[in-house]
C-alpha cells in the first residue's frame, strides 16, 4: 500500500497544475481551487483503484476531476479551507491576454452542444487529449467518442460559418 | 471567413481559455493541498451519525472525559485521549463514536509528505478544538442533502457489520440511510473543524487522525 500511496502523491504532482486549468476552464476560477481539493479528496479515497501506469493514472485523475464537476452541475458545493491559499495565488490570474472576441463566438458554438459531446471537443483541442484518452475521462467506448467528435465538429462547422456546411 | 476542417481545428484549440501557468509557489500550495485532502480522506471515510431517537441533537463533545462509550469500543492508542469525542446512536439503533485527533504540520517535503508535530505536545489548535462546543455549529441537515446527491454508481461510505465505516463498491441496493447520515455527520464534523482551523490564528493548516466506531452486529 505504500507504494500505491507514494505512486497517487506522484501522480497529483504531475497533474495537479493541468488538472487546475481543466477546472478553470469550465466552472467559475473562484471556485476551481474548491473542486481540485475535492478531487484529490476523491482520489485519495479511491486509492485502492488507482492504475499503475502514470499515463493511465493521469487519465483516471481527470476522470475523477470529470466526476466532481458534474456534482457541481448537480449543485453539490463544498468549500475547503486549504482553498483559500488557492485562491489567493497570483499565478491563478490570467498570465495571457483575454481571448478575442471571436474566440468567444467560438466557445459559444461548442457550449451549444450537447454536453458530451461539448466536453469531448473541449478535451480534445482545450486540454489536449487524444479522442481514445478523453472517452477514457469520459467513460465511454473510443469508438462512440470517435463518432460523437466528428458529429460536434460537422454541428460547429455548420455553426460557425454556414456558408461551407455541406 | 472560410473554415476548412484544418481551421476549424484552429479555431477550436485557440477558443482555450487561458491556461494556469505553473510556478514553484503553486506547486508547493497544490502539493500541501494534496497532502491534506489525503488527511480530508480519512475524516470522510469513518464517518458518524448523529442519535437518532434525540432528533438531531447530537452529542458532540470535547475531550476525552466526556466520551460515553470509552469501554465499548478497542480505541487505537492514538484515540485514547482525542482532541474530539462524539458519540451517536444510528438509526439501527447501534451506538458509535468518532474520535478525531489534530496536529500541528512541522514541514511539507517537495513530494507533499506531511511531518507532522510531536503528538505528545498538544497544540494551540488542538486546546481550542477541545475547549470548544461544537454541537451547534455541525450542519447535518445540510450535509445530509449534499450526500444524497452524491453519485453513489462506483463506490460510497458504508456502515460495516463488524463496525467500522469503510468505502465500499456500489452495490445494486445502494447507502441505507444509516450510510447516507453516517457520511453525512462525518462530512459536518470535518467543516467544523476545517471551519475552525480557516479562523484560528489567520489560517491553520493541520493534520491529523480519525476514527469512528460503532458496535458490532450480532451474527
Amino acid at each position: 500500500m505504500g507504494s500505491r500511496k507514494r505512486a497517487l502523491r506522484s501522480a497529483l504532482e504531475a497533474s495537479s497544475v493541468d488538472l487546475l486549468s481543466y477546472l478553470r476552464r469550465r466552472t467559475d476560477s473562484d471556485e476551481a481551487p474548491d473542486l481540485l481539493g475535492e478531487t484529490f479528496v476523491v482520489a485519495w479515497r479511491r486509492l485502492d483503484d488507482l492504475p499503475e501506469e502514470p499515463e493511465q493514472a493521469r487519465m483516471w485523475l481527470f476522470g475523477i476531476a470529470r466526476g466532481v464537476l458534474l456534482n457541481h452541475a448537480r449543485g453539490v458545493h463544498r468549500r475547503w479551507a486549504l482553498a483559500d491559499r488557492l485562491r489567493g495565488h497570483a499565478v491563478l490570474a490570467p498570465v495571457t491576454a483575454p481571448p478575442a472576441d471571436e474566440h468567444l463566438d467560438v466557445r459559444d458554438a461548442i457550449s451549444r452542444l450537447e454536453p458530451d459531446m461539448a466536453e469531448l471537443v473541449r478535451l480534445v483541442h482545450w486540454d489536449g487529449f487524444s479522442i481514445t484518452d478523453a472517452a477514457q475521462v469520459m467513460g465511454i467506448p473510443a469508438s462512440t467518442a470517435r463518432s460523437r467528435y466528428q458529429r460536434a465538429k460537422e454541428l460547429l462547422r455548420v455553426a460557425l460559418d454556414p456558408a461551407v456546411a455541406p | 471567413m472560410t473554415h476548412t476542417p484544418d481551421h476549424l481545428d484552429v479555431l477550436l484549440t485557440n477558443s482555450a481559455p487561458a491556461e494556469t501557468a505553473s510556478s514553484p509557489g503553486l506547486r508547493h500550495d497544490l502539493a500541501v493541498m494534496a497532502a491534506e485532502a489525503r488527511t480530508a480522506s480519512r475524516l470522510r471515510r469513518r464517518p458518524l451519525r448523529v442519535a437518532a431517537t434525540a432528533g438531531l441533537a447530537a452529542l458532540l463533545v470535547s475531550g476525552a472525559g466526556t466520551a460515553v462509550a470509552a469501554s465499548v469500543f478497542d480505541w487505537a492508542p492514538w484515540a485514547q485521549d482525542p482532541d474530539l469525542a462524539y458519540p451517536f446512536i444510528l438509526p439501527s439503533g447501534r451506538a458509535c463514536e468518532a474520535r478525531v485527533a489534530v496536529y500541528d504540520i512541522e514541514s511539507i517535503d517537495t513530494n507533499g509528505a506531511v511531518t507532522r508535530s510531536d503528538p505528545a505536545n498538544d497544540s494551540d489548535f488542538a486546546r481550542h478544538l477541545r475547549a470548544l462546543d461544537l454541537v451547534d455549529q455541525a450542519d447535518v441537515q445540510a450535509s445530509i442533502t449534499e450526500v444524497r446527491q452524491r453519485d453513489t454508481s462506483v463506490s460510497y461510505v458504508a456502515v460495516l457489520p463488524e463496525g467500522d465505516l469503510e468505502d465500499v463498491h456500489a452495490t445494486q441496493s445502494g447507502p441505507t440511510e444509516d450510510d447516507v447520515y453516517a457520511a453525512a455527520v462525518s462530512n459536518a464534523v470535518r467543516d467544523v473543524i476545517n471551519a475552525e482551523a480557516a479562523a484560528f490564528d489567520g489560517g491553520h493548516d493541520y493534520t491529523g487522525e480519525e476514527s469512528i466506531l460503532c458496535e458490532k452486529v450480532a451474527s
